[in-house]
């Protein structure tokens, strides 16, 4: 019944602001000159505003509510340098280093992607930590490895110019059996909604139009989970090829890599491989030609929603826009847009030059292929994981060398994931089988909750979170949210534990989009669980 | 499965329908917060709610399309339990709400805000965004702190803020309120009618103060089909001159010593109908003539020019549309047959291309503007061509600034472009259109690079244009007095009518010729027969079975021979030819060109009747003065620019013995001796209907309700016509012209440099007698010349300089407004302010088919 409506043609306009602009596409993106702009001259005052609202083609009005919505535009304002960021995602608040503050003033972000790690923060946007072990593990337990191949042997060196083989494959395909592999490989995007890639980028192709996009979403913002961070920075090329992938499939002629602020390094290293990639001519084959260019975010974990992003590039404020139409109708100014998570991408030309039949052969027929686990400081050897979907979770786990300290439960899957209890780790990693038992894979980042954690305080902070981050489109996320972390913060009694369930219910079956539906799911299972905990918290 | 239920109840979905207008089809009610028909769904709020059956969730009915198969449930306990959470949400949220730091400031002429009430439903922001266009507000902040913004900063100053009022009228809250919905009383009265400022013809609802006959305030007619409930400040906020201090109340007659005396209505009426009859006795009908008015009503005009034709027996009769629209609806009338719009408003929703030229309708016919301005936002391409960047410019696929009077150039290059790229309806020309391979060996004499030469327009502006037109499958052209006003005013039309037959546009549904009407009755008054030539609906005065016709109905009629138009009888009146004059509701001393001309014909004349609100310029030299009755305080009809003739209701009576025009016309032809007994507008339509039958022979006020009748309206059963020349020209075949290009008398005059194009700006309307005395004043309060920067320079002055401009006719001295709208060379001024004297500058040059003035270009120069 959830079956994908085509709007109405008066309807397929998605925002007002992007139509104001409708015969006014730059080569740059509003985002882009937006950021450009506030680098150059700081958050704008009246003139500034009506100066950058002509570069921008947008409305004064428009312009002045988007730079009110993000965290680093809004922090700048108030005097804070945006290039100095401290860690407050989950993993690092439940770190139990001796030294738990940074030593720098900075304002807090909810994930700096470096999880293995602990106590992180930028200063002048080079991340400190007070880890002295700062490699990260990567290992591969599956039969192949996909997205680790490219620097399983070659850690820590600079970013590899891949061959683009996988691209060079598809292009001496047609566009359609391109389509026709990448579906049956049975590729589902890694970000969270497992939604068959294939059928996606069918979508795209099939809305008639005279310009699409890809777009790459690297706004990794899952607290735990920096899979993609590691990817964008030590392997580029397997991002742009698989998005030059898909563009052929597609027939996309414009790309985007959206990567969040929070991630300067993979910034420009992005930047970097673009500009190799382009020297060497892989940007512009004789075949086809698409534009890739890097957008960076300014402090929303919304953005990572697919409508969200593609607004945020348009200059508008990071809320979900209402499907349908889905972005392969409508998306970037109205054009059919597929947006890709980064691991996602990077599984792509592993399928072209091997076929979808190895890849399919991985995994279980529902979810083939890999995924690659993050684990975070709280494990004996904290990184990343590329397992075989279908291997069971405790298998990962042990890989990781089992926790530092007794375990209560895994988080998996970030803020709208899920918490697993050890009796649950036998689960295979696995989107059915997560499913069945009642959990999701989500981004796949597994966080430690020892049995010494205050459940109490990470009730309150993963509800500060939500409060934080919901963008404020829909009224039961962004009041309700702000109502559960009042109620929480006040002392925690059995009523208070009613209401606040209450108020999940509701959140959870009214809000607009997964943000606000999946969180309160996962807070309640929390809760379920840990509720004699954070009584005896509460009352202690 | 075809079927869905709701509550039990099946409906059949409709393509794209959302559950909620599925449940409204129902007649079921859902809740809604951030919903109104007609904008887009918000989905914030989540207080719609639905229950489907195998959905995991609620969906939300106002975004949610219903499906076949699909069991609603709206009204289930655990939806009303979700509802009533979400209430108890906004209202916690509520009671910790900051006090807004606009509350109780008065930034806005006609707002006032109260945003600590505001519950961020953002119906403002939208109905701002999807039915103005503006993007006066923003949502600022992130989450639960996010908060309405204004403009940039947090006042309407500065935001592109119109006052068109809408935001206030979808406030469900008190944050936004229009002030004149604070003002209240016990006795409160609505009357529907429609709006008396441009030819748009917006449906508005009057609310009345039944005990002071006040005026309350205006809104929109929800489901009008011209303007959908929307207004502009003018309809919506412009009425307090109804009460000013300065009405006229009693008829006025001049006294022997040049003063004015009041006097009763018989003495007045006697005084006319003695004296009229009495020129026409010794000098015979050719000395008397009458203008009348495109602000009054079908009805007064039509009595008016009965009671010239048929009572005194003159031809001379016509309005002012003359100094409009006459050469666009010549022109029409010359090549489709009938001299009105074969389009409709609706047509702008159907379109796949739109060519505005000549007109600027955001400002001049605002809600028309704000159609456009949607549909164009929406992906229609759209080609403005106008000497100005006008607002619309900004959102045009290509603005073609040509030198203002070249438009016969530039449509003979588009046309030949068309041609060339082998983009013209062949079949369409074959069978529908006449002189087609003339007009083939016209265009080989068509010189593209000469034309751009002529109008400054570049070669590849203009391919771009003509290839937009050219893949359209059919375009709507809407055109305005940027093509009328000129010299070759006629000849502008008629070859942008070219571009509409080469494409097969004319008489399809979605494009068209839509010429904007400039006054709310400029179309009925001449359909009326305020037209020397012809007689109500176009029929002309030499036809022996239309003379044989009316004279059954009317008894008496005037000669065959044409009368004079209004250039001609101000020349007559000059040269003492015409003696006497009727002038309703028409301040000629401020709107007609080369002012020094009119007033020393008016100072020539024996004897000047004037029909006015206030005691006008024109006033000056009256001999009797009738006070009318505004649109607010009659009934009639107006014929709007779609050619919908709709119905005028009183909402409060006239101010001391004013009285609606067609009342003073009935009584001073009863004084002159005829037996004209009609005792309501009512009658007269119907005597209207049988007079020019072809067009409004099925036009009754039975029939007008709700939304008029479109002529032509032949018959009782006929619907009305939305699109005309459907099934054929009703000329037949329609008519290619072929016309080159000729400079006016204004073009390369040695020694002014300058062409100054006159106009509206949004805040006024025409000569400003209503929207002067209201706060539109607040507005704008003064006629500045607009100049473009660089010639700024040039002459050194800067805003608010006070320049003088000179012609060849005379000269004025102008405050200067710096503005990159205007072109360099061009200059624009408008003619709402008496003191400006804008038409002391220009001057006699007419279109010499159609006699309308060239308001749009007259050469200046700027003395520093």
């Amino acid at each position: 019944m959830n079956s994908p409506q085509t709007p109405e043609p008066s309807r397929q306009r998605t925002s007002p602001a992007t139509a104001f602009r409708r015969t006014h596409q730059g080569e740059d993106y509003p985002a882009t000159l937006i950021h450009q702009y506030i680098r150059e001259h700081g958050v704008p005052d009246a003139a500034g505003m009506a100066r950058l609202a002509a570069r921008t083609r947008l409305p004064e009005s428009t312009l002045r509510s988007t730079l009110s919505y993000y965290a680093d535009y809004a922090a700048e304002a108030a005097g804070n340098d945006p290039c100095n960021k401290i860690c407050h995602g989950t993993s690092c608040f439940l770190s139990t280093a001796s030294h738990s503050k940074a030593p720098v003033e900075g304002r807090h972000v909810s994930c700096l992607g470096y999880c293995h790690q602990e106590n992180n923060y930028l200063l002048d946007n080079i991340v400190h930590t007070s880890a002295t072990e700062t490699k990260t593990s990567i290992q591969c337990l599956a039969p192949e490895p996909v997205t680790t191949r490219r620097f399983l042997t070659s850690k820590d060196e600079a970013p590899a110019t891949s061959s683009y083989a996988g691209l060079y494959r598809a292009l001496e395909h047609s566009p359609e059996s391109v389509l026709e592999l990448v579906t049956a490989s049975g590729l589902r995007g890694r970000g969270g909604a497992a939604f068959t890639t294939g059928k996606k980028w069918q979508a795209c192709a099939n809305t008639p139009s005279d310009l699409r996009y890809v777009i790459a979403n690297g706004n990794e913002g899952d607290p735990g989970s920096y899979v993609d961070r590691v990817l964008l920075e030590r392997d580029p090329h397997s991002v742009i090829e698989g998005m030059l992938i898909g563009a052929h499939a597609m027939g996309a002629t414009k790309g985007i890599i959206y990567i969040r602020s929070e991630y300067p390094a993979a910034i420009a290293i992005m930047e970097q491989a673009l500009a190799e990639a382009r020297e060497a001519g892989h940007l512009d084959t004789d075949h086809f030609s698409c534009q890739i260019s890097v957008v960076q975010g300014a402090g929303s974990f919304v953005c990572g929603e697919e409508t969200a992003l593609i607004n945020s590039i348009e200059g508008l404020r990071g809320e979900v826009r209402l499907r349908p139409p889905y972005p392969t109708q409508a998306g970037l100014f109205g054009k059919p847009t597929a947006v890709d998570n980064i691991e996602t991408l990077c599984n792509v030309p592993y399928i072209l030059e091997h076929g979808s039949e190895p890849y399919a052969a991985m995994g279980t027929p529902a979810s083939t292929g890999t995924k690659t686990l993050c684990f975070n400081h709280g494990f004996m050897r904290p990184g990343m994981i590329e397992v075989e979907l279908g291997t069971p979770l405790q298998t990962a786990i042990d890989a990781a060398g089992g926790s530092k300290e007794p375990l209560a439960a895994i988080l998996l899957g970030g803020p709208m994931g899920c918490v697993m209890t050890p009796d649950n780790w036998d689960t295979p990693v696995c989107y059915q089988a997560m499913h069945e038992r009642g959990f999701d894979l989500g981004h796949g980042s597994i966080i430690a909750l020892p049995e010494s954690a205050d459940k109490l305080a990470l009730l309150r902070h993963w509800l500060s979170f939500m409060a934080d981050e919901s963008c404020g489109k829909c009224e039961p996320c962004s009041l309700g949210s702000v109502r559960s972390r009042q109620i929480a913060s006040d002392p925690f009694t059995s009523e208070s534990h009613q209401q606040l369930g209450s108020l999940l219910h509701l959140i959870g079956q009214t809000s607009l989009c997964a943000f606000g539906r999946e969180i309160p799911r996962a807070v309640s299972q929390y809760l379920e669980i840990f509720r004699d905990e954070i009584f005896a918290h509460s009352s202690s | 499965m075809k079927e869905a239920h709701i509550n039990g109840n099946a409906i059949t979905p409709l393509p794209g329908e959302t559950i909620l207008e599925a449940a409204q089809r129902l007649g079921i009610t859902i809740p809604t917060i951030c919903h109104a028909d007609g904008l887009r769904p918000e989905g914030g709020c989540r207080i719609c709610l639905v229950e489907c059956e195998g959905e995991q969730r609620p969906l939300a009915a106002c975004h949610c399309s219903i499906q076949p198969g699909m069991n609603i449930k709206t009204d289930t306990d655990e939806i009303e339990i979700l509802r009533a959470q979400l209430h108890e949400l906004y209202d916690h949220h509520q009671e910790s709400a900051a006090v807004h730091s606009l509350d109780g400031q008065e930034t806005h002429p006609y707002l006032h805000l109260n945003l600590s009430a505001c519950i961020n439903c953002r119906l403002c922001l939208n109905a701002c965004e999807q039915v103005q266009g503006q993007f006066v507000f923003g949502m600022s902040g992130r989450g639960a702190d996010k908060y309405l913004s204004i403009g940039n900063g947090d006042t309407f100053a500065g935001s592109p803020c119109v006052s068109c009022g809408a935001c206030a009228d979808i406030c469900p809250t008190d944050a936004i309120i229009n002030r004149d919905q604070l003002k209240t009383n016990e006795h409160q009265k609505t009357t529907s009618s429609v709006c008396g400022y441009c030819g748009v013809g917006c449906q508005i609802l009057v609310e009345v103060d039944a005990d002071h006959n006040k005026v309350l305030h205006i809104t929109g007619v929800p489901d009008a089909v011209v303007n959908h409930g929307h207004l502009c400040a003018k309809g919506r906020f412009s009425h307090s001159y109804l009460k000013s201090g300065d009405r006229l109340h009693h008829p006025l007659i001049r006294t022997e010593d040049g003063s004015w005396e009041q006097a009763s209505w018989d003495e007045a009426l006697k005084r006319i109908s003695d004296t009229f009859q009495a020129m026409v006795t010794q000098h015979g009908p050719g000395s008397v003539g009458a203008f009348t008015s495109s602000r009054s009503t079908n009805e007064a005009c039509y009595l008016l020019q009965k009671l010239f034709r048929s009572v005194l027996g003159s031809n001379n009769v016509d309005c002012c549309a003359r100094v409009c629209h006459s050469s666009t609806a010549l022109a029409l009338q010359l090549v489709t047959g009938t001299g009105a719009a074969s389009a409709s408003y609706q047509d702008i929703e159907r379109s796949a291309c739109i060519v505005i030229a000549g007109a600027n309708p955001t400002e001049a016919h605002p809600i028309v503007g704000a159609r456009i301005k949607q549909q164009v936002l929406d992906g229609t391409p759209l080609i403005v061509i106008d000497p100005r960047e006008i607002e619309l410019a900004e959102y045009a696929d290509v603005h073609l600034q040509l030198i203002p009077g070249t438009n016969v150039a530039l449509f003979n290059a588009i046309a030949s472009i068309l041609y060339e790229n082998g983009h013209v309806d062949e079949p369409y020309l074959k069978e529908r259109i006449e002189n087609y391979g003339d007009f083939k060996e016209f265009l080989k004499t068509v010189s593209l690079p000469e034309i751009a030469e002529i109008t400054g327009v570049d070669l590849a502006s203009m391919r771009k244009a003509a290839s937009l037109i050219g893949v359209s499958g059919g375009t709507l052209f809407v055109h305005g007095l940027g093509l009328s006003e000129l010299e070759q005013g006629t000849a502008s039309v008629m070859t942008l009518c070219n571009l509409g037959m080469l494409t097969g546009s004319i008489g399809k549904a979605g494009s068209g010729m839509l010429p904007l009407r400039g006054q709310n009755n400029v179309q009925g008054s001449a359909d009326m027969g305020s037209m020397p030539d012809q007689f109500t609906g176009y029929q002309s005065v030499a036809n022996k079975s239309v003379r044989e016709h009316i004279s059954k109905i009317w008894g008496s009629l005037p000669s065959e021979e044409r009368g004079l138009t209004i250039p001609e009888m101000i020349d007559a009146a000059a040269e003492g030819s015409i003696h006497g004059l009727w002038i309703q509701g028409e301040d000629i001393v401020q709107s007609d060109p080369n002012e020094t001309h009119v007033r020393a014909a008016l100072e020539k004349l024996d004897f000047l009747v004037v029909q006015e609100l206030f005691f006008s310029e024109t006033c000056h030299y009256a001999d009797v003065i009738l006070p009318a009755a505004s649109y607010l305080e009659q009934e009639g009809t107006f014929t709007n620019g779609e050619r919908r003739i709709q119905h005028v209701k009183p909402a409060v009576s006239p101010p001391g013995e004013a009285m609606p025009d067609w009342l003073a016309i009935r009584n001073t032809a009863v004084m002159a001796g005829a037996a004209w007994n009609y005792g309501s507008p009512a009658e007269v339509m119907d005597e209207i209907a049988q007079v020019a039958p072809h067009l409004f022979g099925g036009v009754s006020y039975s029939r007008l309700e709700p939304n008029g009748l479109q002529w032509p309206c032949p018959s009782a059963d006929n619907e009305g016509t939305s699109t005309v020349h459907e099934a054929g020209f009703l000329r037949g075949k329609g008519l290619l012209s072929t016309i080159d290009y000729a400079p006016s008398m204004e073009h390369g005059v040695a020694g002014y440099p300058y062409l100054l194009i006159t106009g509206r700006v949004l805040h006024h309307y025409n000569v400003g007698t209503m929207t002067r005395r209201s706060r539109q004043s607040s507005l704008v309060s003064r006629d500045l010349l607009e100049i473009n920067p660089e010639d700024a320079r040039r002459e050194n002055v800067k805003n608010g300089d006070i320049i003088t401009m000179q012609s060849r006719w005379g000269e004025i001295a102008v405050p200067v407004k710096v503005s990159p709208r205007t072109a360099p060379g061009t200059l624009f001024l408008s003619f709402h302010f008496p003191e400006t004297h804008t038409n002391l500058v220009t001057g006699p040059a007419v279109d010499p088919q159609s006699k309308c003035p060239q308001y749009k270009a007259t050469a200046v120069k700027l003395l520093v």
